[in-house]
Formats: structure tokens, sequence, C-alpha cells
């Protein structure tokens, strides 16, 4: 074999982190169409999701993003309790357990739209995957690690603790009983910091919702900056339960 | 009776039917839809379940009953547990062999198990099983069984979940659907009680330890969280009191009875029944005779000393207990409901600790052996267009996700997300020029590839030569609501349709397992024999009934020489039908459908004059 091989790779910046989509595999047809029409009996405007000529199940609209498939207006702000229930009805309505006894093309549409709504409802219910799927289809995704960055308040504190912990993989029992305890102290306030950071996006919210274009875009970039905070606590975080768990060299 | 009668207008169609198997690690059962009620299938004596045993004899393989019994004295060619070595590789079991008796093929694939000169893969094991539990169900249901639901535990992987479909097919199976033994479980317990809330089952079979959180609600069965551990059950509790008489054996005796087959059975059996009895009482005596070396074994074993031994066991029970409750957002208190299932869980340090954990009482209303195949009997039902009112929305238990170069795990689907789901995600290469990717798609928590369950590998090839980092390959996941996985890539930048070969690491191929389905045919010659039997005395039944209704309805009709010759053909079929010729049966209902014809046309009219009388007076009356 001549041609060069190997694993892949994630995209750089450009591409950044791949957007979540409803699979839209069996809708490839429909997409290329002005107008919806069904794709077994082709009667116009098949409406709902059942056609209402020939009674056959229909995919969910091409393109629609995840709250279009939820039936919700772009909002950040949403309800858990309605959430759920669209979440549940929608599975009533397609899950393939109720369409085995039907046609392959139909029992395919049904799984496509099941996991659509499940992964609708999966990014949509937990708040930081919510705003994270909005940057991403607004086109400013969050890169991979290298784009997480320090808060800015926390930098000097961050670096100290950086040394602490490498002090601690080399001291011996007598400063690793202190440097633990420096470092436990460490891990919970940094914790609450990141917890915290949750509240400082859902506080967000309700002002994006109520916000026109332009105002829209700085917010997007106040939340994109509160998710590097994030992911950079959570890596913070890591290692230093990496490094707690491991003890120190001579504990 | 002949095909004119059928002018009577022929009922709908009987629902179809699709039975409910549990495929446990010591037990098996099969379970089917009694109208509205799930019910286990038992055999003459009355049992439901159907040792999972398969023993190897001159007279070819036999599973269950008979083949426990020759565990010991059979003891390399009796195979038992093969619910462990599932899905699995060499390396995965090769700690535990000592355990076993039987001797597997060393190797980077599939687990091999040797059976004389023969070498046998899980599925096919499992598939004698499988068809064991099949032939019972077609014996008792008097119809063929060709449709089923398999449980699994919830926390198999991909590759297990894979192997034990594969399995079903091997037995001639159309599985319907893998469903999570947990869930199927909270499905039996929904249909009884109609409760809703939010419900931790925690069932620790024989082989396998599941904890699930799931939350009710009119109809819903969504599951919230699920955690376990594929290794951890009964067989587990009972090696902790092998280890303990085989200590003492050495001790007083000097004797070391790892590497004897028959004693480590006879032992294991032993340790078995002592752990079932000490569950109700509180003290017994074992009695392992060796008669190898000339001593029996004697020792008194109280409970608390058993609670002893296996307490470490039971607390490994704990953690994934926990953190199912932390990915479900659920505090103990928050538990509505707690639910025990499977047999280990009747013992009472494991019902103390649960509800320690739990903070209340467990519910073991439904026989914790048997409630599992209850539950699939009633996902088999919805299934075959039954029960409409109940949906269950499982979970994957473990992230799935591609290696990326340096070996760390890219997640696309991460645990715990509602199944069917689906997930995208983009990729480059690495390499100017680079025209194949290979793709590790891989299963676990675990941070680095090498880390995880390795699921498969597959090559995407005829990406267009393009500098590094440009090409922009597509892969989608989608898992179904088996809980299993498909793959598809594509390279999206130059439009091109590469090809994608899929290779399972621990699992069999498409050709293998077509391979497998020719071979247990050829073993399974008498299974179709019995199946051409079964159908053909169906259809004598139903064509006797036919035609004494028809004598009664038409008396009038024909004259007694041609009602003797029909009277004549169908004692002809009676007392060939519960013989074991089928070609004779169905020559004889032939021959009564042939004398029946007449009869049948002059029905038919007389049936058509009625109707046309009807509709006369019917249209007198409405003048």
């Amino acid at each position: 074999m001549t041609e060069a091989t190997g694993p892949p790779t994630r995209p750089g910046g450009v591409l950044g982190h791949g957007v979540l989509t409803r699979g839209a595999s069996g809708t490839v047809d429909a997409r290329n169409r002005e107008t919806v029409k069904c794709w077994a009996c082709g009667a116009e405007a098949p409406g709902g999701d059942l056609c209402g000529t020939c009674g056959r199940l229909q995919p969910l609209p091409p393109g629609g993003d995840h709250w279009t498939v939820l039936g919700l207006p772009r909002r950040l702000g949403l309800d858990r309790v309605d959430l759920e229930a669209r979440f549940h009805e929608l599975n009533w309505r397609f899950h393939p357990d109720y369409f085995r006894l039907r046609s392959p093309e139909e029992q395919a549409i049904s799984l496509e739209n099941s996991a659509g709504v499940n992964t609708a409802y999966r990014v949509l219910r937990d708040p930081v995957a919510r705003v994270e799927y909005l940057l991403e289809s607004e086109g400013m995704a969050l890169g991979s690690a290298g784009q997480a960055r320090p808060p800015a308040d926390l930098f000097e504190e961050i670096m100290e603790l950086q040394e602490a912990r490498q002090g601690f993989e080399v001291a011996d029992p007598d400063e690793a009983i202190a440097l633990r305890a420096r470092l436990e102290a460490a891990r919970a306030e940094l914790e609450t910091r990141h917890a915290g950071t949750e509240a400082d996006l859902t506080a967000l919210f309700a002002r994006w919702d109520a916000a026109g274009d332009g105002e829209r875009r700085a917010l997007l970039e106040t939340m994109r900056d509160a998710l590097a905070t994030r992911a950079y606590l959570r890596t913070i975080l890591r290692d230093l339960s990496a490094t707690l768990e491991a003890g120190g060299r001579t504990e | 009776m002949a095909e004119l009668e059928i002018g009577q207008a022929r009922r709908a169609a009987p629902r179809e039917l699709v039975v409910g198997i549990d495929l446990g690690t010591t037990n098996s059962l099969v379970a089917y839809m009694a109208g509205d009620v799930p019910q286990v299938i038992r055999d003459e004596e009355g049992r439901a379940l159907v040792p999972s045993v398969v023993a190897f004899g001159p007279g070819g393989p036999v599973v269950g009953e008979a083949a426990k019994r020759q565990l010991v004295r059979n003891a390399e060619r009796a195979v038992y547990s093969i619910k462990r070595f599932m899905g699995k590789g060499y390396d995965d079991v090769k700690d535990e062999l000592r355990y076993f008796p039987f001797r597997l093929t060393p190797s980077q694939e599939v687990v091999r198990i040797r059976i004389g000169d023969r070498e046998l893969t899980p599925p096919e094991l499992s598939a004698l099983i499988l068809k064991e539990l099949r032939a019972r169900a077609e014996r008792h249901l008097g119809r063929p069984v060709e449709k089923a639901v398999i449980t699994v535990p919830a926390y198999f992987n991909d590759s297990q979940r894979q192997a034990t479909k594969d399995a079903g097919r091997i037995a001639g199976l159309d599985v319907l659907r893998i469903v999570n033994e947990p869930t199927a479980a909270c499905l039996a317990y929904g249909l009884q009680r109609k409760s809703e809330g939010t419900i931790a089952v925690y069932d620790l079979g024989g082989g396998t330890f599941d904890i699930s959180i799931l939350k009710v609600q009119d109809g819903i069965f969504e599951v919230l969280s699920t955690n376990g551990d594929t290794h951890l059950g009964g067989d587990d509790l009972d090696r902790t009191l092998v280890d303990l008489i085989l200590a003492e054996i050495h001790e007083r005796h000097g004797t070391d009875l790892f590497t004897e087959a028959e004693a480590m059975q006879e032992i294991r059996l032993g340790a078995e029944a002592a752990r079932i009895l000490l569950s109700s009482e509180e003290r017994t005596v074992l009695t392992l005779p060796v008669p190898q070396h000339g001593f029996t074994y004697r020792r008194e074993l109280t409970r608390t000393e058993l609670e002893q031994l296996i307490e470490p066991i039971v607390a490994r029970t704990l953690a994934p207990c926990r953190m199912a409750l932390a990915d479900a957002s659920v505090t103990p208190a928050g538990i509505d409901e707690v639910v025990l299932v499977g047999g280990a869980t009747r013992t009472p340090l494991v019902r103390r600790r649960v509800e320690e954990l739990f903070g209340k009482t467990p519910h073991c209303e439904l026989n914790p052996d048997e409630v599992v195949a209850l539950g699939a009997a009633v996902q088999a039902d919805i299934l075959a267009g039954g029960i409409s009112h109940m949906l269950l929305l499982d979970v994957t238990p473990l992230s799935l996700g591609i290696e990326t170069l340096g070996g760390a795990v890219s997640v696309l689907i991460p645990r715990n997300t509602t199944v069917p789901t689906s997930a995208k995600e983009s990729f480059t290469t690495s390499v100017d020029g680079q025209g194949v990717v290979d793709m590790h798609v891989v299963q676990g928590e675990r941070e680095l590839a090498k880390d995880n369950r390795s699921l498969a590998r597959f090559e995407l090839r005829g990406v267009p030569p393009m500098p590094a980092g440009l090409p922009r390959i597509e892969v989608a996941f989608l898992i179904d609501a088996n809980g299993i996985l498909n793959v598809a890539a594509k390279e999206v930048r130059s439009g091109t349709q590469a090809s994608v070969e899929v290779r399972p690491t621990y699992g069999l191929t498409d050709a293998e397992v077509e391979r497998m389905i020719e071979e247990s045919f050829e073993f399974a010659e008498e299974d179709v024999r019995a199946r051409v039997l079964i159908e053909a005395r169906n259809e004598a039944e139903t064509v006797l009934r036919a035609t004494e209704k028809a004598l009664v309805q038409g008396a009038a009709l024909i004259d007694p020489a041609e009602a003797d010759r029909i009277r004549a053909a169908a004692a002809g079929l009676r007392s060939l039908r519960e013989g074991e010729d089928a070609d004779g049966i169905r020559a004889a209902t032939d021959r009564l459908n042939h004398e029946t014809q007449h009869l049948a046309e002059l029905l038919m009219d007389s049936a058509l004059r009625e109707t046309l009388r009807n509709r006369q007076v019917e249209s007198i009356e409405k003048k």
C-alpha cells in the first residue's frame, strides 16, 4: 500500500467542534425540493407527522435545529417541565416500537425522527450544552482545549496552584501533608467557581432572548468567554484530582 | 375444511407471536403474553428455569437440567456461565479461567471454547440455549416461534449486545429487540402495579450487576441513568467460598484441587448450594466428598461467616449505585421505590446494604428470577402491536467515541443518552496526501482510547489527495433502540463517497454468523422436523374442528352416504394426529379437505341465499 494512512485528527479552530446534528440521511430527498411533498405518495403538503393522503410517517423538516425539532422558538430560556413533556409527546409519535409493523421506509424514518428528538432533548435540557450548541450554530464554537483560558482574576492564584501541585508530586512526607491540605482547599474553591459559571451563563439567558441582533452578538461573546473559563477550570480540576488521587511521591 | 368455507369471512390474523427471553448467566427463561398477562413457560415438571449449561456427549449437545447433571462427571465438556464470555476477547477473561474446567483457545479476537476437537464461540453456545427455550415455547404454545425479544444486562457494551443478537440469529430467531434487564423488570412491575415516580432497579444476577434509575410517568418508562459491572454476580459470591474451601482443603490435606475439573465443579456447586441455603438458614454443614483423594471435606458454615466473605463483593455494587444516582441528578431520598431483580438479591446482606443506601425497603413481590423474562414478554407484546399504552425509553450505558491522533478519545455520544440517538462529528487528516483514514470506534469513560473497549476498526478509503488538515471527514454514529451502534463515514469536501469496512474487534463478522447459521441447520434437522410436525398437527386440528361444525350445520344438505365418507376421513385424520408422521397427517388433512369440498360449496350457497333473504326482509321492513 503506497497511500499514507493514519488515525483522524480533530480539525483546528476553523472547523471547530463538529456540530451535533440530527442524522439527516433519510431526509436527503426532501431537502432538495422547494415544496414539501409526501415521500411516499407525492401529495403536496402532507401536513403533520403522517401524510394526510396516504397516512405514512413523514421525516422531520430538513435542516431544522434542535428547537425546531421540539417545536420551540429559538430561545435560551426554556422550561424544563415543558421540554420534558414535548420530549415524551414526540417519542409517543415517533418511537420505532410503534412502527415495527410498518414499511421499512417508515421504520427508517421513525428511527431518524426519534434519534433527532432524543438528541435535541439531550442538548437543550442541559443549559451549558444548550449554549454550546447555540454558539456552534452561530459559527462561534468554542474550539478544542486551546481556546480555554484562565479567568483573569484567578490567573495569579492558578499559577501558584500549579507550582504547589508540582511541589506535591515530589514533596517529602511532612511537606506533602501541608501541601495536600492546601490543594484540597484550592480544589473546593475552584469547584464552587466552576459550578458558578453555569449560573453566570443562565443569568444571561433572559437578556439574550429579549435582545436585538446587535446586542445578541456581544452577549454571545460574553457567553463564549464564560464557557472558555468553564472549560479551563474543568481541566485544572481534573489535573488536580489526578494529582491528589495519585498522592505525593513519599506519602 | 375446504378453503371455500372461508366465505364466512376469515377472522383477523392472530397477533404475531413474539416471545421474551431472559438469557441468564446461570439460568434462562422464556415468557409470552397470555392475553393481557405475561406468563413464564414451564416444563412438564413445572420448572421455569432452564440452567444455562450446554454439555457435549456422544449423542450431541444437551442443554438445561440434563446438561447441569453432567457438570461434574463430564466437566471438561460441560460449559456454563457462557454469558461471562459474550463479546469478550481472550485477554479479558484469562484471569478467571482457573475457575472454569473448560479450555479456551488463546487468540487476539473473539473467545473460542475448546470442546473435544471442536471450537465454539460464546454466541454459538448461547444459541444452543436459545434453541432449547424456543423448543420449550413451541411445545407449550403449539405454534412455531420465530421472533423474540432478548434481554441483556444494561451495562453490556456494544460487542456484548451484538454477540447476543448473533446468538439469536444462529438459533434461527429474528431478534426484534435487545432490552436491558433492569428496564424489563421495571416494565413487568409497571404493568402490574401502575406505579409512577422515580424507581431504582438493583439487579444482581448470576454473573452481572446493573443499577438503573427510571422515571415512570404517564406510561413512559424513561431510564435516567444506568451503571453496573458486567463481571460481578452470584458467581463471584460463590468464588469467595470456593477459595475458602480450597484453602482449607490444602491446609488439612495438603492437596491443591485447582487443576482437577471434577472436584472443582463439586466444590463450586456445593458452595453455590450453601450460599443459597444461608439466605434462609442461619447455619449449614458443607459436606464435599473428594473420592479422588480419599477424603471428605466437612465444615459448618454460619450466615455471619458467609457475610464476612462476601462483604467486599457486595460493597462493589454500591459505587455504581452512587454514580447512577449522580448521573440521574437524584439523591437517595428522591427515589420513590427500589426494586430487586436477580436471584442473588435473595442474599440478606445484599438486601440490607441496598436498604441502607436508599433508605427504604426494597420491593420483591415479583419473583426476582422471573421478573426480567416477564418484562421481556411485555416489550415483545408492544412490538407485536399489542400493548400501546407503554413506552420504554432506554439509554446507552457507556460513552461512544472515535480515537484521534495521539490516542485520545473524541466522544460522540455520552453515556446515559436516550436511544435511539445520532451524532456527527468532523475530522481531518494529519499527513499530506493521506488517502486512507483508520477509524477506531471505542466505548467507555476513560480519556485514552487504549483504556476503553475497542468496538471496531474501519478504514475510510478513497480520500482524494489533499494537504493535511484540508479533508473534512464526517463520521456519523446512529444508535438504534437496541443500543447497537451503526457507523458511517464520508469525506465531505470532495464529495467522494469513501468506502467503509467495519471489522468488529471482539465480535463475529456477518460472514461468520452466516456460516454458523448454516452449520446449525445441519445440526438442527431434528428441530425442523419437530416444527413441521407442530404445523401439520395444528392444521389438522383446525380442519377437524371446521368439519364438525359443518356436519352439524349442513346435516340436511347432504345424503347420509356423503356424511359417512366425511366422518371416515375425519376419523382417519384423528387417528394420525397425535402420531409423529407429519407427511401422513398432511395427506389425511388433504383427503378430508377433498371430501368436504362439496359440503363447503353447499353451505356457501345456503349462506348466500340466507344473506339475500335477509336483505329482502330489510328492504321490505324499510318500506
